[in-house]
């Protein structure tokens, strides 16, 4: 038995497979890059909601129903400060900075979680019962 | 330059294949669609991870709403506040929502011989933890707010579905049963909808629905009582499940250095001091795994085990002051300790 291999390259073959792989680093370098594990803050309002990379400082005051909730964003971590409630709940939860992990403040409902575009930065955990 | 069709064919059929192959797998990265509300007196986040959309969502919200229009005791108007204001009065009809959980809620009221009490409104009315300037209460008002908490005093009709507080003063609090009941509510939608994969979290009350698109099990972190929230002293693992949780470190307020947490003692009028901090409970129905996080909480790790029994394919992890963690018979299949500054109780 006789075995014969003959690959016939031809220009058009060419430009595919440059467009493919073109296509393919762009793909790669994408997931690559999402699995960075960007951390946010993705903070809810009645008014809307914003998102905030944890990694820059800043400040926010979030409207709410009683007045404005402070939220602080510091060395990777954020925080209500201070809040127009009564019991000061959400102020006293302190800072948080892992996927997942949220502060509420009930009474001016405002909302602030903590999220990540990598998903393999959540310590494995696809939700938190408490 | 001339190109032959099979060629051509040939060169987009790798270069489809070799591209395909860079994007797909594990849909890890995948958008997933959530939102996050106030709702059942909480935050309420659902986030379909594989299939539903934004009508999904919507229809959960609507669901939950409707639910905290019926059950609720801060709203004037709902079912619940009615029949509340109606007590020693008369019978007052309500939704089959609202009946079939109340009459949820006096079942385990019996089978608990009262420690999984819904008539414990009076006390939580009283003892007011969780919304700000609470203090511990005089004892006077302590006894007549006890006076006021029997489960045996709640009639309910199946056939006119109306619900009676005999004595006026009573009070109903579905608050360690409705957010269950909401789950279950939310499961429904999601199976009508066909939605595949679905992480449900009632303020902190998780349903974990479906199937990843990877087929990985889920994994469901358990609050560490000491710690901030969001650092589990272990994870349940497991396909769809509900994990319900209770504890003495979410509502609660110190006074001359003693710690007073939500957990109400029927008995004693106080909140439940049985050297347990938290109580999670691994089921498929929320409804009794809700139930049954406070029930066992109450009753304790001896009677709550042995209560626990009843109910096959349910779990408990029971977490002691002293970092000790009692498991449930079966309940190992599940739950992995991670915090080494606890230790599994020899049983």
């Amino acid at each position: 038995m006789k075995f014969s291999l003959k690959v016939h390259v031809r220009p058009l073959d060419i430009v595919i497979f440059g467009l493919a792989a073109v296509l393919v680093l762009g793909t790669s370098l994408l997931v690559l890059n999402r699995q960075s594990g960007t951390r946010y803050v993705q903070i809810t309002g009645e008014s809307g909601e914003w998102i905030a990379p944890l990694d820059k400082d800043a400040e926010y005051e979030i409207p709410g129903p009683l007045g404005l909730t402070h939220v602080h964003i510091h060395d990777g971590k954020a925080a209500i400060i201070d809040s127009p409630c009564k019991n000061k709940l959400c102020i006293l939860a302190g800072a948080i900075s892992e996927p997942n992990q949220w502060v509420a403040c009930l009474p001016n409902k405002v909302f602030m979680r903590i999220t990540s575009s990598g998903g393999k930065d959540d310590g494995g955990v696809d939700a938190g019962a408490f | 330059m001339r190109f032959s069709k099979a060629s051509l064919l040939r060169s987009v059929v790798a270069a489809v294949l070799l591209a395909a192959g860079s994007i797909a797998g594990p849909s890890l990265y995948a958008e997933e669609l959530s939102k996050t509300d106030f709702v059942l007196g909480t935050v309420c986040t659902i986030r379909l991870i594989d299939g539903g959309s934004n009508a999904t969502l919507n229809e959960t919200f609507s669901r939950l709403r409707n639910i905290e229009n019926h059950m609720s005791v801060n709203k004037d108007d709902s079912e619940i506040s009615r029949v509340n204001a109606m007590a020693g009065k008369e019978p007052v009809h309500v939704s089959e929502d609202t009946f079939y959980v109340v009459s949820k809620a006096l079942e385990y009221a019996r089978l608990t011989n009262g420690a999984f009490d819904p008539s414990v409104g009076p006390l939580v009315k009283l003892w007011n933890i969780g919304n700000g300037g609470e203090k511990v209460p005089p004892e006077k008002e302590i006894l007549a707010a006890k006076a006021l908490v029997d489960w045996r005093q709640v009639a309910v009709d199946a056939n006119t579905r109306k619900v009676f507080l005999k004595k006026p003063g009573m009070r109903l609090d579905l608050g360690a049963i409705a957010k269950g009941y909401a789950a279950d509510e939310v499961e429904k939608i999601l199976t009508d909808d066909k939605v595949k994969a679905a992480i449900v979290d009632l303020g902190g009350n998780i349903f974990v629905f479906g199937r990843k698109k990877d087929k990985s099990p889920w994994r469901v972190g358990i609050q560490n009582p000491e710690s901030a929230r969001g650092e589990y002293l272990g994870i349940v693992t497991g396909g769809q499940m509900t994990v319900v949780t209770s504890g003495v470190y979410e509502r609660f307020f110190f006074e001359n250095g003693k710690r007073y947490h939500h957990i109400l003692n029927t008995r004693t009028g106080f909140p439940v001091d049985n050297g347990l901090v938290s109580v999670s409970i691994v089921s498929q129905r929320s409804i009794d795994a809700d139930a049954l996080s406070t029930s066992l909480f109450i009753l304790g790790i001896d009677k709550g085990m042995e209560f626990l029994r009843q109910f096959p394919e349910t779990y408990a992890v029971f977490i002691d002051k002293d970092n000790e963690v009692y498991l449930s018979p079966g309940a190992g299949k599940v739950f992995t300790l991670l915090d080494k500054t606890y230790q599994l109780a020899e049983q």
